[in-house]
């Protein structure tokens, strides 16, 4: 055997190494329910804002502390609370991704993704004011 | 004259330029046809064998990739003429420009869109393969028909047009009618079929480029970048010659200037975009991890490796499969990374992908078109054993063992990258559609620790390696005398390593944790080693420190030669200054308060500034003073103090980090950035009150003379009422009966404001009954009569406070040592691949 085909298979065995150890780092898409199942473990959760329910930011008090309650796409409802400050345009959201860890009743997390309808698909068309007028004058 | 009109003309539709859209169309047609010819012509000359002969063939292929290429430009040009005259007839214009961008952003919204991007890339390929025509001689008939069905496969994606129902690609031209369906958009106006034939007044602006783009870079790093993943084309169109003609070793030279320019530029385009990331995002840094920008290093990496098989075959006649499989993936992962990043399929893990515009089926045909023929004929050569193989094995200490075993590491550096970047495909094909897998997968809890705590080894490889190899010599594997200097250096940066480890307090050692509790329940083995943080000191300073010996002592400043030494050692101060800066960055916005429900081990990073208000970050004191408003955003004004000991102020600086309004009522943050040689102190907005849902409390009191009233922040005193109140000269004061009230409204730190809303009869008119209010801005505070009864002589006031705004930033300040080597490193070693690459031209 070459050195060469030595040195493959230790590069092949690394490879394969690195790739199993990684594995432990990856997270999983969850509900609550799951998340809950699996307290302390970091997953994702895919879900809706509750725009009803309270959302506490008040960085007066503590700029690090931000709380709201979402569901996931099951409708289960949590709590969810979030070390840092409210994301700009966060209530106006179509969708959030959480990433964090259950704990007890609530949901910690450590990063949120949001799907702001803004962002790509805003296709609207903007009317000055003498426009507006003349519509309601001819409708 | 008739036929154009209404060809061209207006199809009833007042005010549109028709004839840009069909013009831009026409040649974007003629571009794809003209790539599919050239490539049937210049294959055709390719397979009849005679490279070096003016033929027919190459006349035809040379005019159908003229005639595409002048399209391309010709396409260019008219997205250009588009967008800078605002004609937003078109989508594209309106989607991604508006009419207050300066000109720099109207340039960077030429390739903001999906469409633009595309034609950017396909531009650039069009000129490199100009070049190519004038200079690749017998191998233009190979390289070019390879770049021909490349652009054919790229002109498709801008196509636009309908093949058997099927959408083929997405053209820059379509007509904002034909994109949205108007009426269903602003029905009211639209329906009213006048206004919709005269649209075009009703449509005022465009949508405008995202704030994020607005910077400079957006301006400079696209071009730059697309320029860099168009060049890699090119050693992938010599490597497949080269495996059809079996022509070996006669690619290498020509080969060589392209392959070194690639590495120059797209290298110079990744660092940008890194600037950009740190001058402009908010990421916190020039590099995430994110999937996009790992898409891009990938190439990079493997041009890198092939880059250097490529010497060694030429040297030793060594590493030659290698070669071919290096270059090939480095085109094949840019067409993967274009897979992932414009299919829509990375949406939920990257920030900035591109959406869905349903190219993906296009997309994936491309890249299987590639990664299946140019494989299959690799597979083809080496099965056969037509591959020239050297029977004699490398010697331990040689040249081209160590450099083969780099490239190795940079493989496995992107194994890594690749793997997980690719969970997106990963859950589409063992959890969406075999149901391998039941939970789907999610990128790492921190990415950043994922990738560098396996990165940081095969940096260490790879530092060490730079510093070292030069100094070894290729096939005999003796040991040159110059070898003693690779001793030295590497003493220096030894003892270096230890004097920045004292001075930048960097552990020296740290402790290692295996998990191993998936084999048995809490099986941890931990034990203390030299930190990796400190090994890839010392290897990053002996990449610094071997280099410039070998430069000095061995090449004596022979310049001609010096192009891999110069890109080394840049290579050795740019990983420096990512340790250092990356390793050593400290936010100094932390604030004491931890966050409730939190492990108070964690800090706090954001901290609230209130106007005029100080606080202490860090050795600065830090006011935030004002606000200056910028194109639909605002600057948040910041003073930075350093005092010494008595209270003086040695050194002060004001920063002003922008957060603005996107038109639809999103916010977005530009941070600023102060930097000096040796640190940079960058400054972020997270967070500004929302002071536009002030609510406005109203309360409603009676109050007769000498009454006094109280609101939050005043008191108020009836004084009297006259019946000859202040009215305006232009107010018509026949036939009105008048009460004013006065009042005055006083606060507690002294102010008083007179105020006197009246309360109206108009006799002529059924006593109809209006007020006038008076208001004090200062206060917030605006006063109306409701009513007022004559026989209590009481009147009933309305009070209308408005709530104050609060002016306060709620910001994150990092404080970055040494970054600047990030940058001086990063242009030196792209300096010297651009030095080589001249060098090796004329070759």
């Amino acid at each position: 055997m070459k050195r060469i085909h030595i040195i493959l298979l230790i590069v092949v065995a690394l490879s394969i190494g690195v790739i199993i150890a990684m594995s432990g780092d990856y997270t999983t898409y969850a509900d609550f329910i799951q998340a809950k199942q699996k307290e302390g473990k970091a997953v994702n959760v895919v879900g809706y804002l509750v725009k009803e329910k309270e959302i506490i930011y008040d960085p007066q008090t503590d700029p690090n502390f931000f709380a709201f309650t979402m569901t996931d796409k099951e409708g289960n409802e949590c709590k969810v609370v979030y070390k840092g400050s409210k994301p700009q345009d966060f209530e106006r959201s179509e969708q959030l991704v959480v990433k964090g860890k259950m704990e007890g009743e609530v949901f910690k997390c450590s990063e949120i993704a949001m799907k702001c309808p803004s962002k790509y698909v805003n296709d609207e068309i903007q009317l000055n004011e003498k426009n507006e007028v003349v519509v309601q004058a001819g409708a | 004259m008739n036929f154009l009109v209404e060809r061209f003309g207006a199809n009833g539709y007042i005010g549109e330029h028709l004839w840009l859209g069909h013009l831009g169309h026409l040649l974007i047609v003629l571009s794809f046809v003209g790539s599919l010819l050239a490539f049937i012509a210049y294959f055709a000359q390719e397979l009849s064998g005679k490279h070096n002969e003016p033929s027919g063939w190459r006349k035809i292929a040379r005019s159908a990739f003229y005639v595409h290429g002048f399209s391309i430009i010709g396409v260019f040009v008219l997205l250009f003429i588009m967008i800078l005259n605002h004609w937003f007839e078109y989508h594209y214009a309106w989607r991604h420009s508006s009419l207050d961008l300066p000109l720099k952003y109207i340039i960077s919204s030429f390739w903001e869109g999906q469409e633009g991007s595309f034609l950017l890339w396909i531009f650039w390929i069009v000129l490199l393969g100009f070049v190519g025509i004038r200079t690749l001689k017998n191998y233009e008939s190979g390289v070019m028909s390879v770049i021909s069905i490349t652009q054919f496969f790229l002109s498709s994606m801008v196509l636009g047009v309908y093949v058997f129902g099927f959408k083929l690609g997405s053209s820059p031209f379509i007509l904002l009618r034909v994109q949205n369906d108007l009426r269903e958009m602003a029905p009211v106006v639209f329906s009213n079929p006048e206004n919709l034939l005269n649209y075009l007044s009703f449509i005022k602006d465009g949508q405008g480029l995202n704030i994020l783009l607005q910077n400079y870079w957006m301006t400079i790093h696209p071009p730059v970048l697309f320029l860099g993943f168009a060049s890699v084309s090119f050693p992938f169109a010599f490597a497949l010659t080269s495996l059809l003609r079996r022509d070996w070793d006669g690619w290498l030279k020509p080969a060589l200037p392209w392959t070194l320019f690639s590495v120059g530029m797209l290298g110079t385009g990744i660092l940008m975009g890194g600037a950009w990331a740190y001058e402009a995002l908010s990421f916190g840094g020039f590099w995430a991890w994110d999937p996009v920008e790992n898409m891009s290093f990938v190439p990079w990496l493997m041009v890198v490796a092939g880059l250097h098989t490529l010497l060694v075959y030429r040297h030793t006649k060594h590493s030659l499969t290698s070669t071919y499989v290096f270059f090939l993936l480095g085109f094949i992962t840019v067409l993967y990374s274009t897979y992932l990043t414009r299919s829509g399929r990375l949406g939920d893990t990257s920030v900035h992908s591109f959406t869905d515009d349903g190219l993906e089926p296009q997309l994936l045909a491309y890249f299987f078109f590639f990664i299946v023929s140019s494989f299959t004929l690799l597979a083809i050569r080496a099965f056969k054993k037509q591959l020239p193989r050297q029977e004699k094995e490398e010697e331990l200490w040689s040249r081209e063992f160590w450099m083969f075993i780099g490239t190795l590491v940079l493989l496995l550096s992107s194994v890594q990258m690749i793997f997980t970047t690719s969970i997106p495909v990963w859950n589409l094909l063992f959890h969406d559609t075999w149901k391998l897998m039941t939970d789907k997968l999610a990128p790492p809890e921190d990415a950043v620790q994922h990738y560098n705590s396996i990165q940081i080894w095969l940096g260490i490889l790879i530092a060490g390696l730079t510093g070292l190899v030069q100094y070894l010599s290729y096939k005999s594997g003796r040991i040159p005398s110059t070898a003693k200097w690779a001793i030295y250096t590497f003493l220096v940066s030894l003892l270096a390593s230890f004097c920045v480890a004292y001075v930048l307090d960097i552990s020296f050692t740290q402790q290692y944790v295996i998990d191993l509790s998936r084999i048995s329940e809490s099986l941890f083995l931990r034990f203390p080693f030299v930190s990796a943080y400190f090994l890839f000191l010392i290897a990053a300073l002996y990449a610094t420190f071997g280099n410039l010996g070998y430069l000095i002592f061995v090449l004596k400043g022979n310049w001609k030669l010096s192009g891999g030494a110069v890109s080394h050692f840049g290579l050795g101060i740019f990983l420096v200054g990512v340790l250092i800066s990356q390793g050593k960055k400290e936010v100094i916005s932390t604030n004491g308060v931890n966050a409730k429900d939190f492990d108070p081990k964690e800090r706090a990073e954001n901290i609230l500034l209130l106007r005029d208000s100080t606080d202490k970050m860090g050795e600065y004191f830090v006011t935030y003073f004002g606000q200056d408003s910028g194109n639909n955003s605002t600057f948040y004004k910041v003073k930075y103090e350093l005092k010494d000991k008595e209270g003086k102020v040695k050194d002060e600086f004001v920063l002003a980090p922008e957060a603005g309004v996107m038109k639809g009522g999103s916010l977005n943050s530009n941070p600023d950035t102060k930097h000096y040689w040796s640190k940079d102190v960058f400054t972020h907005v997270s967070s500004v009150p929302d002071n536009s849902k002030l609510k406005d409390s109203v309360s409603i009191v009676e109050a007769a003379v000498g009454d006094t009233l109280y609101t939050s922040n005043s008191y108020l005193i009836v004084n009297s009422f006259t019946a000859r109140p202040d009215m305006p000269a232009d107010f018509d004061k026949d036939g009105k009966l008048m009460v004013g009230v006065n009042i005055a409204a006083k606060t507690t730190d002294g102010k008083s404001y007179d105020i006197q809303p009246v309360f109206i009869i108009d006799t002529r008119n059924d006593n109809e009954l209006s007020s006038k209010q008076s208001e004090v801005t200062e206060l917030g505070l605006k006063v109306e009569i409701n009513k007022i009864n004559p026989e209590t002589q009481k009147v009933s006031l309305q009070l209308t406070e408005t709530e104050r705004p609060i002016d306060f930033i709620i910001m994150k300040a990092i404080i970055f040592p040494y970054i600047n080597l990030v940058w001086l490193g990063g242009i030196v070693t792209f300096l010297g691949a651009f030095i080589s690459a001249w060098r090796r031209r004329k070759d």
